[in-house]
């Protein structure tokens, strides 16, 4: 326990350091019921926020990243209000028919650069990418690095019975796609999740799992996990509540702006008890 | 057990000619709570098998023109009544304190696990679960005082 509040520790002295809130946080997209029964057309509310602490808004964030994708797993295009406010933003998602829903918050890509400088190898950080870096970078820096970050918020709502759509992969970049539907993630009970790139599975990769309000005690509740060679991360939670998974995959770049291609995945979801 | 044995035989061979004539006598309590905010619980019974799942009873607030708390009754919900409507004759309006025995007909079923979940607004939830084969000897469970659920027994009995 000792080592992983070193290992939460250590990544809000990165933050920190990383200055630009909404690239350097993690992104949260959560619905307010992720499970519900209604025969009627009703409305679910969802925030999204940039933040460090597992569900505790930070900073806000702008509409264009939503994507939601209805029972058959197609994007549709949200018309209804959305509220950016100070440290929190929030929608209602119109919520017709039985089935399962997906919410994503997307954010990237963004450039972040660093070198190393001086008699004490200092090191300085910087919005750019490899051209912006490479005209601006003194000649004496060393170790010049960028990194290509994408972000995306994910999680999943169902109303009545469960549907598969959402979860087909797209086969697509780094993916974190359910294997235990999402509805059904329960206490005691064995869950996975496959983790893909380019629809392969991604072996070795560290998965964490955190279960919300951190901030309320003395060790936070989380789960240091491993995916194996199917892509699979299996776990198992004795207790309810709101849980964030967060993946944080890097490979070389593919494109020519950036070394290393780092993408972010946090996937909000409900564990409830038997 | 054994003091009863003729009868037990009786019962078991009598079960195990005519699986389907077997009934489920479920005698439970609701306990009262003194608190300020009381509402009757919701009350789920049913059976889960390898072939089959079947809602018995379901209490639930009637009153409201669609129920949207029933995914509160977490098992359930989970099991049952998110893939479609719960039969009429099964479901009533929740009920307050009190002692009740309710006799179910039993399906064509040799082996199934029982369930009660009890769940109540404001409240805690109680689930009990009882794997029963009819091929056994056992006809009567007993469970303790447990939360929501302030006794409970299971009679299997005939028609």
């Amino acid at each position: 326990m000792k080592t992983k509040r070193l290992v939460l520790a250590c990544s809000y002295l990165v933050g920190s350091m990383l200055s630009s809130a909404s690239n350097a946080h993690d992104i949260y997209i959560w619905p307010d019921y992720f499970t519900l029964n209604s025969d009627k057309s009703t409305t679910v509310p969802v925030d999204i926020t940039a933040t460090h602490t597992t569900y505790r808004s930070d900073f806000s964030m702008p509409s264009e990243g939503v994507k939601i994708f209805g029972t058959d797993g197609k994007e549709i295009r949200y018309r209804g209000a959305f509220y950016k406010g100070a440290r929190r933003s929030t929608f209602d998602l119109p919520v017709e028919g039985d089935g399962t829903v997906k919410l994503e918050y997307w954010r990237g890509p963004s450039y972040h650069s660093s070198y190393t400088i001086g008699k004490r190898d200092s090191l300085k950080r910087m919005r750019m990418n490899k051209t912006e870096l490479m005209a601006s970078i003194p000649e004496d820096a060393k170790n010049p690095e960028t990194v290509r970050y994408m972000t995306i918020g994910m999680s999943y709502v169902t109303n009545n019975a469960p549907t598969e759509a959402v979860l087909t992969p797209k086969n697509e970049g780094v993916e974190l796609v359910p294997v235990t539907h999402p509805a059904d993630f329960v206490t005691g009970e064995d869950l996975t999740v496959r983790l893909l790139l380019d629809g392969k599975p991604i072996a070795e990769q560290d998965v964490t799992v955190e279960l919300e309000g951190p901030q309320y005690r003395e060790e936070p509740v989380a789960l240091e996990l491993k995916s194996d060679n199917n892509g699979d991360v299996n776990f198992s939670l004795d207790q309810g509540g709101r849980y964030m998974m967060k993946v944080i995959h890097s490979q070389p770049s593919h494109d020519p702006e950036a070394d290393i291609a780092r993408t972010r995945i946090y996937f909000a979801f409900e564990v409830i008890y038997e | 057990m054994l003091r009863n044995k003729s009868l037990l035989m009786a019962i078991l061979l009598s079960v195990s000619s005519s699986l389907s004539a077997a009934t489920l006598k479920v005698d439970f309590e609701l306990p009262e709570f003194n608190v300020a905010n009381y509402n009757a619980p919701y009350v789920a019974i049913w059976l889960e098998a390898k072939e089959s799942k079947e809602t018995l009873l379901l209490w639930h607030l009637k009153r409201a023109d669609k129920d949207k708390w029933l995914v509160d009754i977490r098992r359930w919900w989970r099991k049952l009544g998110r893939y479609g409507e719960t039969a009429d004759g099964i479901t009533g309006a929740t009920k307050g304190p009190g002692k009740y025995s309710e006799t179910f007909q039993l399906p064509e079923l040799q082996a199934f696990t029982f369930y009660i979940e009890v769940v109540r607004e404001d409240g805690g939830r109680t689930l009990v679960k009882q794997a029963i084969d009819l091929t056994d000897s056992v006809n009567t469970y007993h469970f303790d005082p447990e939360n929501e659920l302030g006794g409970l027994t299971l009679t299997i009995g005939e028609k």
